[in-house]
Formats: structure tokens, sequence, C-alpha cells
């Protein structure tokens, strides 16, 4: 043993001076992959203690014993049957963020370049992406290398679907079936899964006009089309939970399950876990407070916007479509908007909720000039996100 | 033990010997395996067989299950009072057990059988105390040299150092 005049950090510098002298193994370098492997046994040891189940939470007062779960979850998971999820609170960003979504994407006009898109989001910071639009990030052993190179994983996919109408229904399947394929071929190996977000494929009357059931009740679901839709609902659960895939429905402007009414019901009728978009609740009048309240464990899954609470009032109030949201730019940057943010996160520590948090502000973006400053705004989202206690 | 390469994390390329970060893309290095076939062969029932150690997990580690001297299988207790007090289930798992009594241990196994594998007899690292306890026994359990640098406010009841300052 040899005592040095100086702190943990200078050992650490003169044992990387040493390295470049003597053919040795260093624990923290050359040998530091093997350690790691080591090292996640004591999580290996814990969940086989348990009959082969994680914990709920482990707190771990040990230096690096955080390498020890965070190898060892997704081993466990790989190749046993474990049930629980091991990770805290992870943070996603989407590409609607930096003007790539569905209807940017097949227009064909400028969109902004996806590694610029990963790129960024990876300098910020962010743990996850959303998969956005199908094929934006590129499919298969492309993607997964692309996200692997930037130590991001994938947090979910929308995959909208015409639950009230069987025959539909059955053609549009195969949609599901390709993206459950993807997040195989992309995040087997994450020990928090990717969420397949369904969500109702809503109908031009319910698009033509904002929380359209607020003023024109009779524009929602009849008992029929219900009674069809909470069938199809749980045939597309069924089938992402055969593929080893939880499911959370996503209440969406312009479809639907739109309103907390429709949520509610969805919710009562079906077994799926709730993705609570507080945006697109609070875009039509409705409290995300109050849903956290209200659907608590259900929600599995969360996108957390800001909006300017006026300018979607206004909307509303006017009858006008659901895209004027995104013409109007009613979400705005987190913090500058009316949707109390610190609540909705001390409701998120409160209900213990322990899975993705996708930060969005959807955008649209006509030059590299827009992506620039939609990049920026990312960095302080993810700032003012973090900043808030927990 | 089953198939195993140490990789690129960036490329992804297999990488041959240990080395501080990939000569191909500057990433860090990582242990990866062949979860197609680690899916097919590896249960329950045969990790439940296996030794009371560490390599009871040799499946899901590199190298062979040869350095053994002790670290693992440390017991995970339930404690009552405490679980009452605080209204959840507390368990405590008790690292101390180990042979220098911390996990240090079990990652000293590990990265000792993988120096032993590559040739080198040296081991070194930096510590303030546990991690150069564990590194020091598995050198010794390996017949390998240990080399720890422990800044000089440590070295009071929790270290000796055999060597004088160095500067």
């Amino acid at each position: 043993m040899i005592s040095v005049r100086g702190s943990y950090d200078q050992c650490r510098q003169l044992e990387t001076q040493l390295g470049h002298y003597f053919p040795w193994g260093f624990i923290n370098g050359n040998l530091h992959p093997y350690a790691t492997e080591g090292a996640k046994t004591v999580a290996f040891e814990i969940t086989e203690q348990l009959g082969w189940q994680f914990l709920d939470v482990i707190v771990c007062p040990a230096a690096s014993g955080i390498l020890s779960h965070s190898r060892s979850g997704p081993n466990l998971a790989r190749v046993h049957s474990v049930c629980k999820r091991l990770h805290p609170m992870k943070i996603a960003s989407s590409p609607c963020n930096y003007g790539a979504w569905e209807a940017t994407v097949d227009a064909g006009g400028f969109i902004a370049d996806p590694c610029d898109v990963l790129d960024a989001m990876s300098s910020d910071g962010y743990d996850a992406t959303d998969l956005g639009s199908y094929g934006y990030f590129g499919t298969g052993d492309q993607l997964r290398k692309r996200l692997a190179a930037r130590n991001l994983e994938l947090a979910g996919g929308y995959q909208d679907l015409p639950f009230a109408d069987p025959s539909e229904l059955a053609a549009a399947l195969p949609s599901l079936e390709r993206l459950l394929d993807l997040f195989d071929q992309v995040a087997s190996g994450q020990a928090l899964r990717p969420v397949p977000t369904l969500a109702d494929s809503g109908s031009d009357s319910r698009r033509a006009v904002a929380g359209s059931t607020f003023r024109r009740p009779d524009n929602g679901w009849r008992a029929r089309q219900w009674n069809a839709a909470v069938v199809g609902v749980e045939r597309a659960a069924d089938l992402c939970r055969e593929r080893g895939y939880e499911p959370a429905f996503h209440h969406h402007a312009g479809t639907s399950i739109e309103t907390a009414a429709e949520i509610d019901r969805l919710l009562d009728l079906t077994d799926v876990g709730l993705c609570l978009d507080v945006g697109h609740l609070a875009a039509i009048g409705d409290d995300p407070l109050d849903a956290l309240e209200a659907w608590g464990e259900r929600i599995t899954h969360v996108h957390i916007k800001d909006v300017r609470l006026d300018a979607a009032r206004a909307i509303v109030a006017a009858g006008r479509p659901t895209i004027a949201f995104w013409e109007e730019q009613v979400f705005c940057p987190l913090g500058e908007g009316g949707i109390d943010l610190a609540g909705v996160r001390r409701g998120l520590t409160r209900l213990g909720y322990d899975a993705w948090i996708v930060l969005e502000q959807d955008t649209t973006t006509l030059n590299q000039g827009d992506v620039d400053a939609a990049t920026v705004d990312q960095g302080t989202n993810l700032a003012f996100w973090k900043q808030l206690p927990a | 033990m089953n198939g195993y390469a140490l990789r690129g994390r960036v490329c992804e390329e297999p990488v041959t010997e240990p080395v501080n970060s990939c000569l191909r893309c500057d990433g860090p290095t990582d242990v990866a395996y062949d979860w197609y076939v680690l899916r097919g062969t590896l249960t329950r029932a045969q990790t439940e067989a296996d030794p009371h150690s560490v390599w009871r997990y040799a499946a899901l580690l590199p190298g062979a299950a040869q350095l053994d001297f002790g670290a693992g299988w440390t017991p995970l207790v339930h404690t009552e009072r405490l679980s009452e007090l605080l209204g959840l289930e507390l368990l405590l798992n008790l690292e101390s057990s180990n042979p220098t009594h911390s996990f240090k241990d079990q990652l000293a196994t590990v990265a000792a059988q993988a120096a032993h594998e590559h040739g080198i007899s040296t081991l070194c690292c930096s510590s303030t105390g546990n991690l150069g306890d564990a590194v020091a026994a598995a050198a010794a359990a390996a017949g390998l040299d240990a080399i720890i640098l422990t800044p000089r406010q440590s070295a009071t009841a929790q270290v000796e150092p055999a060597h004088p300052e160095l500067e």
C-alpha cells in the first residue's frame, strides 16, 4: 500500500500515470468492466433470495452501489421473467419537440435531421426519447446503434388505432405489431421497458371542434361504439402484453378519448394504464392536479407539457378545430404557461410514480433556425423539470 | 462461463484485451453476453444448484469460476422492529459478511480472475478503504501483486501504509 500525500482524486491521477508505464490491471481502468460485472451480483443475490422478485425500492448506501443495480436488472430481465421494474423516474424527450411528428414527417417538407435531434437530446442529458413518427429515427439495427451510441433509451411509441370499429381495427393492428417488433429490436435490454402508447384514431368531426363534447355532447362515442372500443382496447392490450409490453392509453385532442369524463369512462371499462398528458388535458380545460388525484395508480406513463391557458381557452370557446392548438403554439416552454407543474411533480412523487416522464413542447420547424431554437428550449425544459422539488 | 466478449460501448465492436477505452471508438468498454444462447440455457433451477458465492451467477459473469475467496451470497435479513416502526417491509442485505466486510469483494473477485486470465500480474487501485482491502485479498488469493494508492488523510485507523509517503 502506498500512502499518497494528496486527495483521492490525486491518487486516481497517479494511477492513470502509472498506467502509462506499467502493464498492470487497474480496477478503475482496464479492469473496470469486469469489476462492474462482479458488483451486479449483489442485486442478483437479493433478487434470488426474494424468489426472483425485484424489490420496490432499493436504498444503497455504497459509493458504486448504483452500478450493481443498473447492470443486474436488465441482465435478469433478459434471461428470467422478473416482474417488477427497478429504475427511478427517467426523463425522455420526443421528436415532436423538434418539429418532427407524423403530419410534418409525412408532408415531405423541411424536417429536422434525426441524428442532430438525437445528439441534442443526448447532450442535454435526456435519458431517452419517444419514438415519434415510425421510421423517422430509423428502424432496426440502425436505430438501435443510433440510440446506443448516444446512451439514449426508448421511452415509448405512439400508436393510434380505430378502436370503435372492429373491422378497421383488425386491419390496423399490424401497425401495432410493427411497433412492438421495433421495440424488440431496439430496446430488448432496457430495465424500464418502452411503453406502447395507444390512442384512438379520432375523427374529422372531433378534430373539427377542440374539446368538442363540451359544446356538442352528441359528438362522443355512442353506447355501441363504446362497447366495440372496450373490446378493441382489450385486444390491443393483450397483443402488447403477449409480447411483454404494458400499454398505456393516451387521451388526445381530436380523438374520442379527450375529456376527463371520457377518460373516466375508459378507465372504468378497461384495465389499461393511462398515459397522462397534462398538456392535452389542460388545453381543453380539465385540471391535471384533479387527474392525478382521480386516476392515481392507473397513471403508468406521463407526458409533461405546459400550456398558454388563455390561448387554449379562446380556441375551445370559439369552437375552432384542434389543429389551432398547434397553429397558435399553445404548447409553450415549461414554466411559461399556466399548468402547475410543481404541483404535478409533487403529485407524481406522492403516487410513487417511477416510470417514464416525457417532456414535450410540440412545435413546427420550417428551417434549421427553428430547430436550433427548439433545441435551446428542450435544454431549458429539462433544467426546469429537474429543478422542481420532488 | 458462457460466451462473453468485451465490446466498445459506442462502436459495439469486440475488444480483445482489457483497455482503458476502446481503441476504435474511444468509448468505455463493456462486457457483452450472448443473450440468445443464455435465454436457451440458463434456468433458475441451474442457478439455484450452483455454489453459494459470486460464481453462482457465472453464466452472467466474464471469466472462469476459479478464484473464490468467499465473496458473495451474503444474507438478506428481515428487520422486524424497524419494519413495524416504518410501516413497510424493510430487508437488509448484510454485505458486511463478506471476507473483507464489503461488497467490493465481489467485484474484486471478478476483476482479479479477469486479470489472471489476461496474464496481468499486478492489480492497482486508488482507495480510501474498502476497495483496497478487497483488491488486496483478491490479489493474494489469485497469486497476484496488489498496489493500493490511498490518500494520506485516510491512512488512519482504517488502513496502515506499508510504504513511505509519496508526493
